[in-house]
């Protein structure tokens, strides 16, 4: 319990120092918050709804913010529903379901033009299986797991705007099978609790194009200031790599970023529906070549879970 | 036997519809005449594209039915903006900060109303803003 109390002022300190580091981030957001911090408990449904707001405004070469002439500007919204199901103690499953909505705007100063362009529908769906090493349960608050899941190109590829196909990172889905796997820790005591999980996207090519692979990671710790009332904080970062197109690297592709992620965790029903709302302030990034960055990102997520077994020991 | 012979004469009359139908959906589904348009080129009004700047690519197109086209157009490894499509051509920017030279595919689609459909594309030249 020291030792939790310990690492959790840790985290806390180290993520106050590092808020006022330069500001980044391309639009695009790891899904450990989507995928649940924990495994399903047997016998459960657990249902939940996100809404994640991306804005990025400011261009970046590598680790320093560049003069944008074009004013480049792009807002996402993403609203993702997640099922989630208990099979047995050990193991669970998950479909992610998103639907996104995308906007760039570009200013051409030369030519006195504003170039705005949309995308917005079904996202790629993903389906996760989970299987715990360590089981949660309602007594024991300790869990470790792993899982693997697929992202099925569900999502449109080819939505066109005036005659022209709209860009890639525009589009809704991106039109590959990726497989995922993670690997999450879980630790509870009765003031606070830890969490930390990893995840890696492995992508699949569509008409020639790969989108590059990714890595992902989340620390956070959170406390129980009030039986219905959390307060958490945490870091979560990634890794992307380089995009291609047959074969060849595409340039401006690739980043690595870390944010920090103070958030709220309110149980308006506590153990049954509860809404957890979380801020992504950037801490640090490198960009390949010239990218978009972002000012922040804000998600809010209302979950409930529905147990309907009986040996509720 | 007389089952047999059943089964067979069905499977005979659904082979047949089917041979029927692949065929029409390879002539169009509607008109057994009907080609697709012909791409005779691509023109760009630039030999390159400086990031931020705007050129006029183009696609010149023959209908053998003169038919009225459609056009589609794309640019597969990203990197650019179509700003304003007009009749045969659009006007096209960089989407994005132009670090070095790179060239892009510009691809364009052309359509019949029977979507008998013909492609081309065009290699464009990016460069940095001065």
């Amino acid at each position: 319990m020291r030792l939790s109390a310990c690492l959790t002022m840790l985290v806390f300190a180290l993520a106050a120092s590092s808020t006022s580091a330069q500001n980044c981030c391309a639009p695009t957001v790891p899904q450990q918050g989507v995928m649940g911090e924990t495994a399903t408990l047997p016998q459960t449904l657990d249902f939940a709804l996100h809404y994640e707001y991306l804005r990025s405004r400011g261009m970046y070469q590598g680790p320093d913010k560049i003069h944008d002439p074009y004013g480049t500007e792009t807002d996402w919204h993403r609203v993702t529903a997640t099922v989630s199901y208990g099979l047995t103690r050990r193991t669970s499953f998950t479909a992610i379901a998103p639907w996104v909505t995308k906007e760039k705007t570009r200013y051409l100063g030369a030519s006195d033009i504003t170039v705005l362009k949309k995308g917005d529908g079904l996202s790629d769906v993903t389906l996760l299986g989970r299987y715990s090493l360590i089981v949660r349960d309602f007594v024991n608050y300790h869990e470790l797991s792993i899982g693997a899941g697929i992202k099925v190109p569900t999502g449109a590829t080819d939505l066109e705007s005036l005659g022209a196909r709209i860009a890639r990172e525009l589009q809704p889905g991106t039109g590959s099978w990726d497989f995922t796997f993670m690997g999450s820790y879980y630790r509870g005591y009765e003031l606070v609790d830890f969490y930390a999980s990893i995840s890696t996207l492995l992508t699949g090519e569509h008409e020639g194009y790969k989108f590059g692979n990714r890595f992902s990671f989340l620390v956070q710790s959170s406390f129980h200031v009030h039986k219905r009332l959390d307060v958490s904080a945490g870091f979560t970062g990634s890794m992307v790599g380089t995009d291609s197109y047959d074969g060849g690297p595409i340039h401006g592709t690739g980043r690595e970023q870390i944010w920090f992620t103070p958030g709220l965790n309110l149980g308006i029903v506590p153990a049954l529906l509860r809404l957890q709302l979380t801020g992504e302030l950037p801490v640090y990034q490198h960009f390949n070549e010239a990218q978009l960055g972002s000012d922040y990102n804000l998600r809010a997520s209302l979950s409930y879970s529905w147990f309907f077994g009986e040996n509720e020991d | 036997m007389s089952k047999l012979w059943w089964l067979g004469l069905l499977v005979f009359a659904l082979l047949t519809v089917s041979i029927g139908c692949s065929n029409d959906d390879d002539n169009g589904g509607t008109n057994s005449t009907n080609q697709a348009p012909v791409i005779d080129s691509i023109t760009c009004d630039n030999d390159s594209l400086i990031e931020g700047h705007l050129v006029t690519v183009a696609a010149w197109v023959t209908d053998p039915e003169s038919e009225n086209v459609t056009y589609s157009w794309s640019c597969p490894e990203g990197g650019i903006d179509f700003v304003t499509p007009v009749s045969n051509s659009y006007m096209i920017t960089t989407c994005c900060t132009v670090t070095g030279e790179m060239f892009r595919w510009i691809v364009v689609a052309a359509s019949d109303p029977h979507n008998a459909t013909a492609r081309d594309s065009l290699r464009l030249r990016l460069v940095p803003a001065p």
